[in-house]
C-alpha cells in the first residue's frame, strides 16, 4: 500500500534508494540547495540525489554557474552595503521634471500641459524686461497683502496677476491665454480662472484656453512613456497590454495613460514649444563669445537646461521624466512598480504608485545589484568591486545619467566626473525598458567600481560615512571607541590630532580624503580644474580672514590660509583627494586584507557565523584560493561548499533536536 | 544506629574522595577505547527570508509572489492578505532604512510561518485533492499521495506521510533523528477523532484535516526553517 502511494507520487527513488545516504548527507545536499538554488530542493531533485551516479561536485560545479549563485553572492554584498536610498528629494529635479497643469480646451475638454520649469524661453526674458521697466510693477510685487493694502488697487496691481504663472511659474501661456489662475502657494496646482467663491484647487478651469495662444507657444507630443516606437518620425506602438511582455516592470498610471476625464486614452500630450526640442547643444541666451560668436552649451548638462532656449527634453520628451503635478517639489505617482524588490525587479511582492524620485531611485539602487550581478555571473576580478571603470545601466537609468543626474551643479563642464555621461551610455535603452541592463564599460579615470555609483553618495551622504562604508564592506574593521574613552574640550580643529577624537579619527580622516572630490549628500564631481585642493583665488581676505561667499560653500575656512582656501574634507590628505575614490581602489585591493576580508564576508554569510580563532586556518586555506585564482568568487566559494566546516555547519546531533512534544 | 553513622561517613569520605579531582575518561577502567566526539558542534542557521519565500513559492507551484498572494487571498477565508505584511517579520532586511537581516527567530517571525504556512497547507489541499477538478498525481503540489482508506494503517500512513517529509524536510522521515512516524501518527489520530466529534468546525473532512495537521507540523518545522 505505502509503496503504491510512493509510486503515485512519482517518489519511487525515495522507497528504494539507490545508493546508502545518512542524513548527515540530505542535510549537505539540502544547504547546497538553499545556498545555490535559493530554496529547498524538490522532490524530484531529492530522488535525483539518491541516484548512484549523482555526483555533487559536479552538481556544485553547474549550480555556481546559475543565476541563483548570482543572487546568493550579491546579497551578502547587499547586505554589507544596504543599497538602497530613503527619501531621495534632488531639487535639482526642475530641469529633468515636467510640470503639469490641467486646462480646459478649447473644445472645451479636460486636458494637461506639460512644461519644464526651468525652461528658458524667448517669451519670459521678453516679459521680464518689459516688467523689469515697469516702476508700478516692483511696487506690487511687494505687496504681501493685496487684500488690506490700498496701494494694491491704487497701482492697479491685478494687471500683473496675468503674468503670474507666466514668469512665477516659467510657463510658456499667460493665466488669461490658459484659461488658469496661479496662486501662487499651492504645492498641488494652480487653481482656475477667473476664481469663483468657493473654488479649490481641485475645481476645474471653467474658461476655456485661447486656440491661437495654443497655436503659437505650445505644441503636441507622442512622449516616451507612451510610444515604444517615440524616437520615429510618426510614433505608432502606443502603451498597450502586449508592453507587460514586451517591456516588464514598466506600468504608467492612469494619470499618464489617461486624460483628465479618466476614462480617455491619451494619445498625445501637449507641451511648451521649447521643451519639444531635441538638439544637442543650444545657443546659451544673452551670451556672446569675443569673436560676437554665441556661447553654446550642451543641453544635456545643467547648464545647458537652464541657460539655452535652444535646449528642450529630447525627442519624445525622452530626457524629461513628468512629475504628475503641477510643481516639480511635490512629484506624484506616474508609474508603478514594488516596494520591495528583494527577490529581483522581476519578482515584485507589491504594485504601487511611484513618483518620479522614487522611480529613479528605485533604479540608482538598482545599479549595484546589476553590478554585483555581472561581477559574479562572469566571474570577473573581484576587485573590480572597488577599481572597475565599468557600471551597469537599464532605461530608466540611463536617462537618469543623461540629464537628469548632470543638473546638480550649473557648471557648464564637470570636468572628469566618474558619473556616465551621454557619450558612452547606450543608444539603445528606452526609459521604459527596465529589464535590460547594458553596461557602461568606461566610466573614465575617476570611476572605481560601486565607490562612484550616485547611490553611493547619496546613501552615504558624507565624505565620512562612505569611509565608514569601505572601512567596514572592504576591510572589515569598524571604528569602535575603547572603554571609558574620555573627550576633553579642546581647540584644536585637526581630528586626527585632538585627544579622544584621534582614537579614530586619525585612520578615518585620511579615508575620508578619498571622497573629498565628491560632494556631500550630492553625486556631483568637484573636478580638480575647478577646484583644486589648495585654491589660491580662495585664500582667507579680510578681518577677521574668512573666504568669500562663493568659497565657503566648497573651501574649509578652519584650514584654509591667507595664500590658499583648502577643499573640505581634504585637509588631512591632500594626496588622497587627488587620488580619489579610484585611488582608494587601487590602494584597497593592494591591501591583504582586502582578500581575507572577502574571504570573512563569503564565509560568515554561507556559514552564519563569525569566523573564530580556530577557523584561522580555513580563512587562510579560502584566502590562498582566492588569490590564487584571481580574486574570482567561484572558486572561493567551491572551496568553501567543499570544505568540512561549510559540511559541518549544522551538526547537531539527535539529542539536541526537541523530542517533539514527547 | 552506630553502624548506620559510619556507613553515611564512610560513604561521604568515598563521595568527597571521588570528586576531590578530575580525572580523564580513559583513566576510568573499560573506558581506554571508548571514542570520543571532540568535533566542534555548530547549531543551525536560519534560511534567508528570499530563500523562505522562494521555497515557499516554489512548493505553491512555482508562482510570482503576486500570482501566489492572489491565489492564497482567495476565498476570503482570511488565511493570508499581503506579503507586504510579512515581509519584516519574515527577517527580511530593509536597506531603506538600514534594518538588517533577521539572522534568528523571535515570536512574531515564529508566528508569521505559522500564519504563512497554514495557508499554504489550506490552499494547496484544496488544489491538490480537489473533488471537482482532480489533480494529476504528479501535478500536485504537496499532497502527492491519495489519503489512505484505512486510517489505522500506520504502513499507509507513514508512506504518504514520507512524501511530505521529503517535501519540506528534504531527507525520508525513517532517517528522523527522532520517532517521528509515531509521533505525527498519534497526532494524525487525534485530530481525525476531534473532527470526527464536530465535523462542522472545519471545512475539511476527518482525513483531510489529519493530512493538513501533518502539514501544518512540517511546514512550521524547525527543521523546515533552519539548515
Amino acid at each position: 500500500m505505502g509503496l503504491a502511494l510512493l509510486a503515485l507520487g512519482g517518489d519511487a527513488g525515495a522507497a528504494a534508494p539507490t545508493r546508502d545516504l545518512k542524513l548527515e548527507d540530505y542535510k549537505y545536499f539540502r544547504a547546497l540547495s538553499i545556498d545555490l538554488q535559493g530554496r529547498v530542493p524538490t522532490r524530484e531533485e531529492l530522488t535525483a540525489f539518491e541516484q548512484a551516479d549523482f555526483d555533487v561536485n559536479a552538481w556544485i560545479d553547474a549550480h555556481l554557474q546559475g543565476d541563483d549563485y548570482v543572487e546568493r553572492l550579491t546579497r551578502i554584498y547587499g547586505d554589507l552595503l544596504r543599497p538602497q536610498i530613503n527619501n531621495f528629494r534632488p531639487g535639482t529635479f526642475a530641469r529633468a521634471g515636467l510640470s503639469m497643469t490641467t486646462f480646459r480646451g478649447p473644445d472645451g475638454k479636460l486636458t494637461r500641459l506639460y512644461f519644464r520649469p526651468s525652461q528658458v524661453r524667448a517669451r519670459i526674458i521678453a516679459t521680464k524686461a518689459a516688467l523689469a521697466m515697469d516702476t508700478n510693477y516692483k511696487s506690487c510685487a511687494a505687496i504681501k497683502d493685496p487684500a488690506r493694502d490700498p496701494l494694491y488697487v491704487t497701482l492697479n496691481c491685478a494687471q500683473y496677476e496675468k503674468y503670474d504663472n507666466l514668469v512665477k511659474a516659467n510657463m510658456c501661456l499667460t493665466a488669461d491665454e490658459l484659461g488658469i489662475r496661479y496662486n501662487g502657494s499651492s504645492n498641488t496646482g494652480p487653481t482656475p480662472f477667473p476664481a469663483m467663491a468657493g473654488d479649490t484647487t481641485a475645481t476645474p478651469p471653467r474658461a476655456s484656453a485661447m486656440q491661437a495662444a495654443l497655436d503659437q507657444y505650445t505644441t503636441v507630443v507622442k512622449p516616451w512613456w507612451l510610444y515604444a516606437d517615440y524616437a520615429a518620425g510618426a510614433p505608432t506602438q502606443r502603451y498597450d497590454a502586449t508592453w507587460a511582455q514586451r517591456f516588464p516592470g514598466y506600468q504608467p498610471a492612469n494619470s499618464l495613460l489617461r486624460e483628465p476625464d479618466n476614462t480617455t486614452d491619451a494619445v498625445s500630450v501637449r507641451v511648451c514649444k521649447e521643451e519639444a526640442q531635441a538638439a544637442l547643444t543650444g545657443a546659451v541666451d544673452g551670451k556672446k563669445n569675443p569673436d560676437g560668436t554665441p556661447v553654446m552649451a550642451s543641453c544635456l548638462s545643467g547648464y545647458g537646461a537652464t541657460a539655452s532656449s535652444a535646449c528642450g527634453c529630447g525627442t519624445g520628451l525622452e530626457n524629461c521624466v513628468p512629475s504628475g503635478t503641477f510643481t516639480t517639489t511635490f512629484p506624484a505617482g506616474i508609474l508603478l512598480s514594488s516596494r520591495n524588490v528583494l527577490l529581483g525587479v522581476d519578482d515584485p511582492t507589491d504594485l504601487v504608485n511611484f513618483n518620479a524620485f522614487d522611480w529613479q531611485s528605485l533604479w540608482m539602487s538598482q545599479e549595484p545589484v546589476a553590478f554585483f550581478n555581472r561581477l559574479f555571473s562572469e566571474d570577473r576580478d573581484f576587485r573590480e568591486v572597488v577599481t572597475g571603470r565599468w557600471t551597469m545601466v537599464n532605461g530608466p537609468l540611463s536617462q537618469f545619467y543623461r540629464l537628469f543626474a548632470r543638473t546638480s551643479l550649473t557648471d557648464a563642464d564637470l570636468g572628469q566626473s566618474p558619473l556616465p555621461n551621454a557619450g558612452n551610455l547606450p543608444k539603445t535603452l528606452p526609459p521604459f525598458d527596465v529589464m535590460t541592463w547594458q553596461p557602461v564599460e568606461d566610466r573614465g579615470a575617476n570611476a572605481a567600481g560601486v565607490l562612484t555609483q550616485a547611490w553611493f553618495d547619496i546613501k552615504y551622504s558624507t565624505q565620512r560615512a562612505r569611509a565608514h562604508a569601505v572601512y567596514n564592506a572592504f576591510v572589515c574593521r569598524d571604528f569602535v571607541a575603547p572603554p571609558g574613552l574620555q573627550l576633553a574640550a579642546a581647540a584644536e580643529p585637526d581630528l586626527t590630532k585632538r585627544s579622544g577624537c584621534a582614537v579614530c579619527h586619525h585612520t578615518l580622516e585620511p579615508l575620508a580624503a578619498y571622497f573629498a572630490r565628491t560632494a556631500e549628500g550630492d553625486w556631483s564631481w568637484l573636478d580638480s580644474k575647478f577646484y583644486p585642493t589648495q585654491n589660491p583665488s580662495c585664500k582667507l581676505t579680510g578681518t577677521p580672514p574668512t573666504l568669500s561667499g562663493a568659497c565657503s560653500t566648497r573651501y574649509d575656512k578652519i584650514f584654509s590660509s591667507t595664500t590658499a582656501g583648502t577643499l573640505r574634507g581634504a585637509y588631512s590628505s591632500p594626496e588622497h583627494t587627488d587620488a580619489g575614490p579610484a585611488g582608494l581602489g587601487q590602494y584597497l585591493a593592494s591591501q591583504p586584507e582586502f582578500s581575507t576580508c572577502t574571504v570573512q564576508n563569503v564565509a560568515q554569510s554561507f556559514l552564519s557565523r563569525d569566523l573564530r580563532a580556530e577557523d584561522a586556518e580555513l580563512k587562510q586555506q579560502l584566502s590562498d584560493t582566492f588569490t590564487q585564482s584571481g580574486f574570482r568568487m567561484r572558486a572561493l566559494v567551491k572551496a568553501l561548499l567543499q570544505s568540512k566546516a561549510y559540511k559541518s555547519a549544522n551538526n547537531w546531533n539527535s539529542t539536541v533536536w526537541r523530542s517533539e512534544g514527547k | 544506629m552506630q553502624r548506620k553513622i559510619l556507613f553515611s561517613l564512610l560513604g561521604t569520605l568515598l563521595a568527597t574522595g571521588a570528586c576531590s579531582k578530575d580525572v580523564s575518561l580513559s583513566s576510568i577502567p573499560g573506558h581506554d577505547s571508548l571514542a570520543q566526539d571532540t568535533t566542534h558542534k555548530e547549531s543551525p542557521r536560519l534560511m534567508p527570508a528570499e530563500n523562505y519565500m522562494r521555497s515557499y513559492l516554489r512548493i505553491f507551484g512555482g508562482l510570482t509572489p503576486l500570482q501566489a498572494q492572489t491565489a492564497l487571498a482567495a476565498g476570503g477565508d482570511g488565511l493570508f492578505d499581503s506579503w507586504s505584511n510579512y515581509l519584516a517579520a519574515m527577517g527580511l532586511p530593509n536597506y531603506a532604512v538600514d534594518l538588517p537581516r533577521g539572522a534568528q527567530t523571535n515570536a512574531l517571525m515564529v508566528a508569521s510561518f505559522e500564519r504563512l504556512g497554514i495557508a499554504l497547507c489550506d490552499k494547496a489541499l484544496l488544489k491538490d485533492w480537489s473533488v471537482v477538478t482532480p489533480v494529476a498525481m504528479e501535478k500536485r503540489l504537496v499532497y502527492a499521495f491519495d489519503p489512505p482508506k484505512d486510517a489505522t494503517d500506520k504502513a499507509a500512513f507513514t508512506a504518504a506521510f514520507d512524501v511530505l517529509h521529503r517535501t519540506f524536510l528534504g531527507y525520508p522521515v525513517k532517517l528522523a533523528p527522532t520517532n517521528r512516524v509515531d509521533t505525527y501518527f498519534d497526532l494524525f489520530n487525534q485530530v481525525t477523532s476531534a473532527h470526527t466529534k464536530d465535523p462542522k468546525a472545519s471545512k475539511f473532512t476527518a482525513s483531510q484535516a489529519g493530512w493538513a495537521s501533518m502539514c501544518y507540523g512540517l511546514v512550521r518545522h524547525p527543521e523546515f526553517h533552519l539548515y
